[in-house]
């Protein structure tokens, strides 16, 4: 029994925890204090005055102040804590220093900005146990209905204002017994029950607010970050893993062979390796920056981006890849087309750039390099084909790939209104190991 | 001349087509194995990167490729270039529903051994049975084996000149062609040693006096001598 309220009791104290992390902000902080100090400076400076505070009341009114300087640490737990110990005061035969209302309808915003629930509670506790016992409001007029002997008042001020219709728990406003009414800091009259009705509920009403503003920012931000994961996660594909491949495709080769490395050799695979630790660094670089704008970083991906010469620029960008190939003894040809009027909009060109990497790389890992490759791309005016044809290796080192790459590349084409197919890929089978793709990305 | 065996006369005669639409496809499988009994259609495809693959694969290839020219995803005449610049052993069969002088020239430059319009059934069987001998029909043609000297040269000469000298670079061949008059040689004895046609070699003389900028073949082999080409 014992252990089961002391989980309780820790599950309580785990979520309050969190609720104070949460809410904890250097405002909040600066507000908590500033309130504290305000009612301090009150408390000292009425203090022994005539008409003032007794030295009980300083006592109870700088417990006040602790459990606010307390709250501007841990904020909900805190917030609580000095509701509470506020309406225990209301109830209590002391006099209050006006600043303390200020410090509850603070308390009230954060124990709503914590939870809604919880803080439209204790914002109607606080209301009715300062109506009742400050606010002048009669209980007995309350449960047994009009006639009570509290409306005979005063309340020069004001004329008695309508209920909040939404808030049946109020009955209707009762004169303040104060003439001159509730002296906040000496600055902000209240007359009658309703103005802190509607302070309360106005505090209340900021802090859910403010709760609601903050969703919606972490929303939008974890979007941003989950869309940034997805372009670092594309472009570690695209590039860090295509390079390690190949590396390890070199190293295999140079295994197999058997024979001393030469230093070309080496230097080869230096280079391929270095150029594998820069792509790295690009990619986290893209990282650490955050979301930088998308239409700036493709364009540096892609020198070169003129529509007249594309042809051109595309193979003068398929020959680094070619001669990878050759290296791991790919005897291949890259047929490019470039038809008169050609057009290719930026995001088809990056899509083209980055799904010929993949093919290359992609015949690196998965084909056989006796079987050769033969990839064409065609440039016209109605869009952009792209045809492969290698025969699939039988030993495909499945290690190299994740098989993400060519699916999120028809992913991307088909979202553009194109089409991906291919075919064959069975070492063993019908087609003699034969596997063809061919994609269609239609002009825009 | 080599030709490529057995199949020249009598034995079947395997052909691969390519051509995007599908239906033309179809229609052209059936058509062509009613043209003559010893045709057989090895494979066929839509796309010219496959086309390509198979023909330059020693398991695939078939004796003759009828393509279409204008295809989708690669003009007829670079799948024709690509085979040709390979290999001779597969002949190159152009067929076209275009006027055949759109595509004459282009198609004879890049390796084809015939062109014809596809409704011409008649010169689609002789075509094929003279490509399967890699022999061209019509004058504008080559031989398998010419075009492909020439145009694997050019290719070699291409992607050398980066490397080398430039303009003034000499591929194998045209040196070789070179080198044998240099040692006395006839232009026949010529052909016949490298394995080309007469026409060949006079082709390699030609744009070796153009690269080296000579004025005839003895200007050629003194230049030659000079920058110690042999």
């Amino acid at each position: 029994m014992r252990r089961a309220a002391e989980r309780r009791g820790s599950a309580w104290a785990r979520r309050l925890r969190s609720a104070d992390e949460e809410a904890g902000n250097a405002w909040l902080f600066m507000a908590y204090t500033l309130t504290a100090l305000a009612c301090a400076t009150e408390t000292v400076a009425k203090l022994g005055v005539a008409g003032g505070l007794s030295f009980a009341d300083a006592l109870c009114a700088f417990a006040f102040v602790g459990l606010l300087s307390f709250a501007a640490f841990r904020p909900v737990s805190g917030a609580a804590a000095a509701l509470v110990w506020w309406m225990a005061l209301c109830v209590a035969p002391v006099g209050l220093p006006s600043g303390m209302m200020l410090g509850a309808l603070l308390a009230v915003g954060v124990l709503g900005y914590a939870h809604r629930g919880v803080g439209a509670i204790a914002a109607a506790a606080a209301v009715l146990v300062w109506a009742c016992s400050r606010g002048g409001l009669d209980v007995g007029a309350l449960l047994f209905g009009q006639g009570g002997s509290s409306t005979s008042a005063y309340d020069t001020a004001t004329p008695s204002e309508p209920p909040e219709p939404s808030q049946p728990l109020e009955p209707s406003p009762e004169p303040s017994p104060q003439p001159g009414g509730h002296t906040i800091l000496g600055a902000v009259t209240l007359n009658g029950v309703v103005p802190v009705l509607a302070l309360f509920a106005g505090f209340l009403i900021g802090g859910v607010a403010a709760r609601w503003g903050h969703e919606r920012d972490r929303l939008e931000s974890g979007l941003r970050l989950r869309r940034q994961r997805e372009r670092a996660a594309r472009d570690i594909h695209d590039y860090v893993s295509n390079d390690l491949a190949y590396v390890i495709l070199r190293l295999d080769r140079d295994i197999a062979d058997g024979r001393t490395v030469g230093a070309d050799e080496l230097r080869g695979l230096r280079a391929a390796a270095a150029k594998a630790l820069g792509h790295t660094h690009e990619v986290i670089a893209l990282i650490e920056r955050g979301d930088g704008d998308e239409a700036a970083d493709g364009d540096e991906r892609m020198p070169g981006n003129r529509p007249a010469g594309m042809g051109e620029a595309l193979r003068r960008q398929c020959e680094p890849w070619e001669s990878r190939l050759r290296t791991l003894g790919f005897e291949g040809q890259t047929i490019i087309v470039e038809q008169p009027g050609a057009e290719i909009g930026g995001e088809t060109r990056e899509l083209l750039d980055g799904l010929l990497g993949e093919l290359y790389a992609n015949i690196g890992r998965h084909a056989d390099p006796a079987g050769g490759y033969v990839l064409t791309v065609r440039l016209s005016p109605s869009g952009v084909d792209v045809a492969l044809a290698d025969t699939a290796s039988a030993r495909s080192p499945d290690a190299l790939s994740s098989g993400t790459g060519l699916a999120r590349y028809r992913t991307r084409i088909e979202r553009m209104g194109g089409s991906m197919r291919v075919n064959g890929g069975e070492p063993n089978g019908g087609t003699g190991g034969e596997w063809s793709l061919a994609v269609t990305i239609p002009t825009a | 001349m080599t030709m490529d065996g057995t199949d020249a006369r009598g034995a079947v005669i395997c052909v691969g087509v390519l051509d995007n639409d599908p239906y033309a496809l179809k229609m052209l499988e059936s058509m062509i194995v009613r043209l003559d009994p010893s045709f057989a259609i090895a494979w066929v495809t839509e796309l010219g990167a496959v086309a390509i693959s198979r023909c330059l694969s020693p398991a695939k290839r078939p004796d003759v490729l009828v393509t279409d020219m204008s295809l989708r995803d690669v003009p007829g005449t670079e799948v024709c270039r690509a085979i040709r610049t390979k290999t001779p052993r597969v002949g190159l069969v152009g067929i076209t529903s275009y006027a055949l002088d759109a595509f004459r020239d282009e198609a004879a430059r890049c390796g084809a051994q015939a062109l014809v319009g596809k409704t011409d059934l008649a010169g689609l069987a002789l075509a094929i049975r003279g490509a399967a001998a890699g022999l061209a029909s019509g004058t504008a043609f080559m031989d398998a084996v010419d075009a492909h000297v020439l145009l694997e040269d050019a290719a070699l000469a291409a992607g050398g000149t980066g490397a080398r000298t430039g303009v003034g670079a000499l591929s194998a061949k045209e040196r070789e062609t070179l080198r044998r008059y240099a040692d006395g040689e006839t232009t026949k004895e010529i052909a016949a040693a490298m394995g080309v046609g007469v026409p060949t070699v006079a082709t390699f003389e030609r744009r070796a006096l153009a690269k080296l900028g000579a004025r005839s073949r003895a200007h050629a082999i003194s230049i030659c001598v000079r920058r110690h080409e042999f």
